[in-house]
């Protein structure tokens, strides 16, 4: 249909034409078209034991953001917001990219994500899904990469995924992070009064990004009955929340308590200032507050329950992989 | 079937987005949150009901964001109207990308359409743009939901505005941040200056548009006064909505998109 190809052009201008992405395509592109696999499997390669710095490292999040562009595109073809089969060229490039021995290495082994094999197979298969007519579904796409890109311009998401993946901030990487959030003190110091720091915005990015999980979640509801659809917008996102998973989960509802203590402690200090003489937690917090906490505390509890669960992969993986 | 481009990345403001008609637009309507909001999230399901109506098609849609936990609701009116100004030329101004090849603007209409600490914004750029001379301020009309041009309560706005555990954050930040003492009812804030200029512009014909076309009030709202305003129409009150969700327009809450339309 023509409209769906008018989108397609409007993404590809906007996603692949525009910053990180055709930046991330050339840089590898030479690589590929000269043939130079070492130069490639070398910036490609795990951190350990040789780290990723500076410009390597930027160069590598520019073709991850490519990357991203073109699992953009699968879930745009999965919601019937682009056509199927793309264009030739787009399929040409993909095909290209995705399929090379370097970076096939860099999304299966270095650093595995499902979704990037599911791009590379639908397009080097033609593995197309179903037309889907519902005009509310096309929609979600425009929500769906709405809330992408909210979460790619947040700094302190950045910082915190950032730490999540690997990456070391001077000396402040997860280890840091985690050992922050599991002291009460550490935090409310922290969110209160020291300077800007890597560790103070992964504190705030580990809880902005507890909050996208909520509209993740959202979103994924409005999806209900296409469980496609719901894999798909899940397995997008699949690589940071299952390392959030693997690296954090286990102490979540510890962190929510400390993160409510620091707050509760804070509200104290802000009293003690004005020289009220307060004694007990119900005294120093409106009710109305205390409530409230709880309820934020449970929904986060709830959302991450939902979403930070590995079933969500599976449709897609039998889609692509185990279709008999 | 969908009349405009995929979500665009506008450099002003933060995380702003922006749809534009692939029809040749007369209008472009311009959504401001509020405290704590977001570009989009904050009118939840708006793009989705306004993307694909037709009447909506012939206008472009931007949702602009700032970042009320830096700075002052002054300063980010000073960018608003800044960023209004870039507006009447959107592809000569970079917001419209050249990638995109959709042909230069030339709108009839600017549509303000503003949530809570967002009308103090709106208000603030229509006053700057009458002191600048700025061309697009007869083309503009306002469109308010849940107002905050009276001031606001502090502590319910804080709990409503910030949903689950960005709430948290909110609380933190709630004697830090000066945007909340310019919104705060009981402190002298920016507002009480915006509205006696507003009123001292609703006198001449060039103020006529600082009269708002729709007013619209969240029955029994927590954080805001519904008074009337100066010279705004008569508000619209809503039952079964609070200050955040009377902007939002769902499955069986579709009246802020019929209101919005009647104003095309």
């Amino acid at each position: 249909m023509d409209y769906q190809y008018k989108n397609l052009q409007s993404l590809v201008a906007e996603f692949r034409n525009r910053g990180k992405a055709s930046k991330g395509f050339n840089h590898l592109i030479p690589l590929i078209a000269n043939q130079e696999i070492d130069k490639l499997d070398y910036l490609l390669r795990y951190h350990d034991p040789i780290s990723v710095y500076k410009e390597e490292l930027i160069k590598r999040f520019e073709i991850d953001t490519l990357i991203e562009f073109y699992n953009l595109l699968l879930i745009a073809a999965l919601t019937g917001y682009i056509p199927n089969d793309f264009t030739p060229e787009l399929r040409n490039e993909i095909v290209t990219i995705l399929n090379h021995k370097s970076v096939k290495t860099y999304y299966e082994v270095n650093y595995p994500d499902l979704i990037i094999s599911c791009t590379s197979c639908y397009v080097a298969n033609k593995k197309w899904f179903e037309p889907q007519d519902s005009p509310k579904i096309q929609l979600l796409f425009n929500q769906f990469a709405s809330l992408n890109r909210a979460i790619k311009n947040d700094e302190d998401i950045e910082r915190f995924l950032g730490m999540l993946d690997f990456v070391l901030y001077g000396e402040n990487g997860l280890n840091q992070l985690k050992a922050t959030l599991l002291s009460v003190e550490k935090t409310r110091e922290i969110l209160n009064n020291s300077p800007e720091s890597n560790i103070s915005m992964g504190i705030r990015g580990f809880i902005k990004y507890a909050g996208f999980m909520g509209q993740l979640r959202e979103l994924m509801q409005s999806a209900e009955g296409h469980l496609l659809i719901q894999s798909g917008m899940w397995l997008f996102h699949g690589y940071y929340l299952n390392r959030l998973n693997i690296q954090m989960k286990s102490f979540f509802d510890e962190v929510f308590e400390n993160i409510k203590k620091s707050l509760i402690d804070t509200r104290y200090d802000v009293l003690k200032d004005q020289q009220l003489n307060i004694n007990t937690e119900e005294a120093y917090m409106d009710k109305e507050v205390i409530e409230h906490l709880n309820a934020s505390l449970n929904d986060a509890r709830d959302d991450a329950e939902y979403i930070l669960n590995i079933k969500w992969a599976k449709p897609f993986e039998d889609y692509f992989f185990n279709t008999k | 079937m969908n009349y405009h481009t995929t979500t665009i990345e506008i450099k002003q403001g933060l995380n702003t987005q922006g749809f534009f008609s692939f029809k040749t637009p007369e209008t472009v309507i311009i959504f401001i949150h509020g405290f704590a909001g977001k570009s989009i999230i904050t009118w939840n399901n708006f793009p989705q009901f306004i993307l694909p109506d037709k009447d909506f098609s012939k206008s472009d849609l931007i949702f602009y964001g700032y970042d009320t936990f830096g700075g002052q609701a002054g300063d980010h009116a000073s960018e608003l109207y800044d960023f209004l100004n870039l507006m009447e030329k959107p592809l000569g101004n970079g917001i419209l990308p050249s990638q995109q090849n959709l042909p230069e603007r030339a709108y009839k209409k600017i549509v303000l359409v503003a949530h809570s600490l967002g009308a103090i914004l709106a208000r603030q750029a229509q006053i700057l743009a009458f002191d600048g001379g700025s061309n697009w301020l007869k083309k503009s009309s306002l469109i308010l939901f849940a107002p905050a041009h009276n001031g606001a309560q502090i502590l319910p706005l804080m709990m409503e505005a910030l949903p689950g555990l960005w709430s948290l954050l909110g609380l933190f930040i709630k004697y830090r941040y000066p945007i909340l003492r310019d919104l705060d009812s009981e402190d002298d804030g920016i507002w009480k200056s915006i509205k006696d200029r507003t009123e001292q512009l609703q006198e001449i014909p060039e103020g006529e548009p600082t009269k708002a076309k729709l007013v619209v009030f969240a029955k029994g709202d927590k954080v805001v006064r519904n008074i009337p305003y100066l010279k705004d129409l008569p508000p619209k009150v809503i039952d079964g909505q609070t200050h955040m969700s009377v902007c939002k327009p769902k499955e069986n809450f579709y009246m802020p998109v019929e209101l919005l339309k009647k104003l095309l």
